[in-house]
């Protein structure tokens, strides 16, 4: 029976790698000398999905609006799409061949940092440019990728601060579940290091990692409710499971009558798109931390608000037309940013393109001028706490007087 | 139980000089001293109340909501109790619900209905074109803002004597720390049944722990000891390092009695729990695999379409609730039951059509089976997202599967994970039956025990293949409705299934429903168990490690069934 299980196994995989080339699918028809190909390396089936698959779209729309006013360098810009399937290697395997089959100018894409890790070495060798538009752990500064989110120190510790101060419930304990890879456990690693600079001991947090995709968060929550009742001062929750695991988690919270009063949490990949589906009445109260918040007030957001909605429409996509997260703005702004350096450069070459960064700027949805700037290719971006209300979206908490100066490497990790 | 009659007047000396000390701090016109409840009247203090929440800083409002709680308690007057309560449930819900809004310059209105009231008057008001916004909660305010919205609420129920609103009652009792002294002295005044009575006799405790009154700190020790939980523990704990040991040596007796009591109860409240969650997991593990055992056991297809039949009859699912919720609105709470034969019959028939037009043509060659298997699950899952889109579906969840209800200690039985192992053990008695006393069932034996020769002596194995195909397809659709008031129910939620279902198979042993049984409750406990000590991922290793080893030594799995091949 354990060959017949191995066989399937190994019958999948193989399957698998062989249709990869056949998920490439070109959105307009192929033309040569007036057209330029960017390509799109976001998961449309498996774990991710459910959010990352629509990141396709966002940057679909970008494209024609580009394309709308002219192209770029009077070229049109057409997007090639393909389904890496949350399967982290075949990231990579889809980036090479969107670099060396279809010659794409720059990539857009990646959602959990160990599909970044995994393309990484792919674009630093072709010489070619990503452009990243989650927040993650930082720890990284590769010339090749374009970092349109925010790193922990501009992130997590500004909402970090704001729960340990007393408008934010003194919170003194800190529960940290995670999916099990590099994202979650640098974050909680630098989270540790910041508590101990403030000199709180370790009996007072406790940190554990489930596997991708996980859903019975019974015992878990158990342990939470366990960890709550002990002395010691408030308590809150660092929640940073990602993807299918979000819902189930909150679900599981909602079940066991745990309120944002009880036990606060703060959730670092939470966003309007996982609340989707869920009685949001009981969970009104708990907090995530973005560059943007979809009830920013700002011409530009009320735009890609209403451009959305229009794109969904039109083409028939199986999105909510009335969604728009975080993710979804910083894949829009980086074709833009993209569109702006080629058009610096005056031309399509990757090391050209690269040398006109420094000054880039962009009017984010966000309501913040958004910039890079000489010393790295972080995006420099506004910071938002948003809490959730009863309308399965964020009500802004706080948010920054500007966009704080991004620090790559924080001193805690 | 002793019943604290003496208390209530402490307890409002006590809270009017803590009231009349935030005021000073607080309050704009600091010139108001000690009893400022006769001092202004309850319209002025209607307009200080607003203002104050208007402020959205948390203190302040933290600060006058606690007021609030003891000026709708003030005068003794049943009446004037009753109305000031009411406007006070009223405007804390209306803050809640962000119906209540304030503009810069000092408007504010409550929305009921359609109607702009004011607040104070609640009577009709037009509102101008300035902006007006919702006073921000945040997250500190909250606690103080639930327990007197509840012990307002509790309060406003006693106009039907001896009655009280327990779902109230059960929020009070999370969080005693944030209650009102005033309101709740008031409440005990009122008459109650002797169980409500001695339910906020002991929230009340969690607040007379901190008093200066040994008796007052004895009585509520002992009233804390009778309800076991973490929580009291903690608070118990903490006590018993103030108390003096020579000054109050029976006092520390008292609590060192409690401490060890709630402590040996809290730990068997734990290993209740654990048990409990095992159950839950291993019936989910259960319904999800119970189909592809016949499936795989009988007909050795190795069927990757199994997890989206649980998509698709949590789909159905879905449908029925929207047609009930638009039909007949009155029948909703009970769409899950009425979905159950719905739901078998639709997923079964799509079962009978994919064996029909894709497996029957396949069984000599296994891996043709496999391949077109998965085709067929990326068409189910590629066909559900162009039709309902890639978010999770919202369920109508039932008030009767809301929540749950604690037992012994912390150990919390959630009603929808109960229903899960009920349903569970339906379908395995149904299961038991279909295939032990029906003559279909013996027809599907014999066909699993030795194929030709059942089709020697006249049993139509085709007709069996297609039957018993359909049977565990509808048997992976009620996975689907079960498991919709646990997961969430997307397109893609099917495969997170399929891996857990084919290890709970093979482990069982292929074809054996009472080794389907056991694998999955052997799975589950493991998962269980390991989980809180070592974490989710070491869980999901030592079970692999498990069912590698048990693999090796038998190969048919734990439970061997005697086929010929």
């Amino acid at each position: 029976m354990m060959n017949r299980r191995k066989f399937i196994k190994a019958a999948g995989a193989l399957a698998g790698a062989a249709a990869a080339p056949a998920f490439i699918s070109s959105a307009f028809g192929a033309g040569h000398s007036k057209t330029q190909k960017i390509g799109c390396l976001f998961s449309s089936s498996g774990a991710m999905a459910n959010v990352e698959g629509r990141l396709n779209s966002v940057v679909d729309m970008a494209v024609a609006e580009l394309n709308a006013a002219g192209g770029v360098l009077g070229k049109t810009i057409e997007t090639v799409i393909t389904d890496p399937a949350s399967d982290w290697p075949l990231y990579a395997q889809n980036g090479r061949q969107l670099l060396l089959q279809e010659k794409c100018k720059a990539l857009f894409g990646c959602w959990t940092s160990v599909s970044r890790k995994s393309v990484l070495p792919v674009v630093e060798q072709n010489d070619a440019l990503l452009y990243y538009p989650l927040h993650f752990e930082g720890e990284e500064n590769s010339e090749s990728v374009v970092y349109m989110n925010s790193p922990p120190a501009s992130s997590v510790l500004p909402a970090l601060e704001y729960m340990m101060s007393e408008d934010g419930g003194s919170a003194s304990r800190f529960y940290m579940v995670g999916s099990d890879y590099v994202w979650p456990r640098t974050i909680n690693k630098i989270n540790k290091g910041y508590f101990s600079s403030l000199g709180i001991s370790e009996e007072s947090y406790k940190e554990t990692y489930v596997p991708f995709g996980f859903s019975n968060f019974q015992t878990i929550i158990n342990d939470i409710r366990d960890f709550a009742d002990q002395p010691g001062g408030p308590p809150i929750i660092i929640l940073t499971v990602v993807g299918s695991s979000i819902p189930a988690f909150f679900k599981e919270i909602i079940n066991q009558g745990i309120l944002a009063s009880d036990i606060p949490i703060l959730g670092l990949d939470v966003l309007e798109a996982d609340l989707e589906g869920l009685d949001t009445t009981s969970l009104v109260g708990h907090l995530n931390c973005w560059a943007y918040l979809q009830n920013v007030e700002s011409e530009a957001n009320t735009e890609i608000k209403s451009n959305w909605a229009s794109f969904v429409k039109s083409n028939g996509l199986p999105y909510k037309s009335d969604v728009m997260i975080d993710p979804m703005v910083s894949a829009y702004d980086g074709v833009h940013m993209w569109a702006k350096a080629v058009e610096k450069a005056g031309t399509f070459e990757v090391p050209a393109v690269k040398e006109a960064f420094d000054g880039i700027t962009f009017n984010c949805p966000s309501g913040y001028e958004i910039s890079l700037g000489s010393e790295n290719n972080y995006v420099a971006r506004g910071v938002f706490i948003g809490s959730v209300n009863e309308n399965q979206a964020f009500d802004i908490l706080w948010q920054s007087d500007d966009t704080p100066k991004p620090v790559p490497f924080s001193p805690y990790a | 139980m002793i019943r604290g009659h003496s208390c209530p007047r402490f307890f409002r000396e006590m809270a009017k000089i803590i009231l009349s000390i935030s005021w000073l701090a607080f309050a704009d016109n600091s010139a108001v001293a000690s009893d400022h409840f006769n001092k202004i009247s309850w319209i002025e203090f209607r307009n200080h109340f607003i203002t104050e929440i208007c402020s959205s800083k948390p203190k302040r409002m933290k600060a006058v909501l606690q007021e609030l709680g003891s000026f709708t308690v003030a005068n003794q007057d049943p009446k004037v109790i009753r109305e000031r309560t009411q406007w006070a449930t009223d405007l804390i819900s209306g803050i809640q619900k962000k119906r209540f809004r304030c503009s810069k310059d000092g408007k504010t209105y409550l929305k009921r209905e359609d109607k702009f009231l004011d607040p104070v008057s609640m009577a009709e008001i037009k509102i101008g074109d300035a902006k007006y916004k919702a006073p921000f909660l945040h997250l500190p305010v909250r606690p103080t803002l639930e327990t007197i919205l509840a012990t307002s609420k509790l309060i406003n129920s006693l106009k039907n004597p001896g009655t009280l609103d327990l779902s109230q009652l059960a929020l009070l009792e999370k969080k005693p720390d944030f209650i009102n002294t005033d309101q709740m002295a008031y409440l005990l005044k009122s008459q109650l049944s002797d169980s409500s009575r001695e339910r906020l006799v002991f929230v009340r405790a969690f607040k007379m722990l901190k008093s200066e009154n040994i008796d007052e700190v004895s009585e509520a020790l002992r009233n804390l000891s009778s309800i076991p939980s973490r929580k009291t523990l903690t608070a118990i704990t903490k006590v018993r390092k103030t108390i003096d040991p020579v000054k109050d040596p029976e006092l520390i007796e008292i609590a060192d009695n409690a401490i060890a009591e709630i402590s040996f109860s809290i730990q068997i409240g734990k290993a209740m729990s654990i048990v409990y969650s095992g159950l839950s997991y291993s019936s989910i593990l259960f319904l999800a695999s119970i189909g592809l055992a016949i499936v795989f056991g009988l007909m050795g297809v190795i069927n990757l379409a199994q997890g989206e039949l649980i998509m698709i009859g949590a789909y159905v699912t879905f449908v029925i609730q929207e047609c009930l919720a638009a039909v007949f609105p009155s029948m909703l709470p009970l769409y899950l039951l009425i979905s159950i034969p719905f739901v078998f019959l639709i997923t079964g028939g799509m079962g009978a059509l994919i064996e029909f037009s894709v497996i029957r043509h396949l069984y000599t060659r296994p891996l043709m089976t496999l391949l077109a298997t998965w085709g067929v699950s990326i068409f189910l899952i590629n066909m559900i997202r162009v039709s309902f889109g890639t978010q999770n579906l919202e369920f109508y969840v039932p008030d009767y599967l809301v929540g749950g209800l604690s037992v012994f200690g912390d150990f919390l039985i959630t009603w929808n994970r109960l229903a899960t192992i009920i349903f569970a053990i339906v379908i395995l008695i149904f299961t038991l039956f279909l295939v032990k006393k029906t003559r279909f069932g013996m027809n599907i034996r014999a066909v699993t025990e030795n194929r030709s020769m059942a089709g020697a002596i006249g049993v139509n194995t085709r007709k069996v293949d297609l039957l018993s195909f359909a049977v565990g397809s509808g048997l992976a659709g009620l996975a689907g409705l079960a498991l919709s008031t646990i997961y969430n129910v997307n397109p893609t939620m099917g495969t997170n299934f399929i891996v857990d279902a084919f290890m709970v198979v093979v482990l069982g042993g292929v074809g054996s429903i009472w080794g389907t049984v056991f694998a999955a409750l052997l799975v589950g406990m493991i998962n269980v168990a390991v989980e809180p000590l070592y974490g989710a991922v070491a869980a999901k290793v030592l079970v692999m490690i498990l069912i590698i080893a048990v693999i090796q030594v038998r190969p048919e799995g734990i439970f061997m069934m005697k086929v010929r091949k």
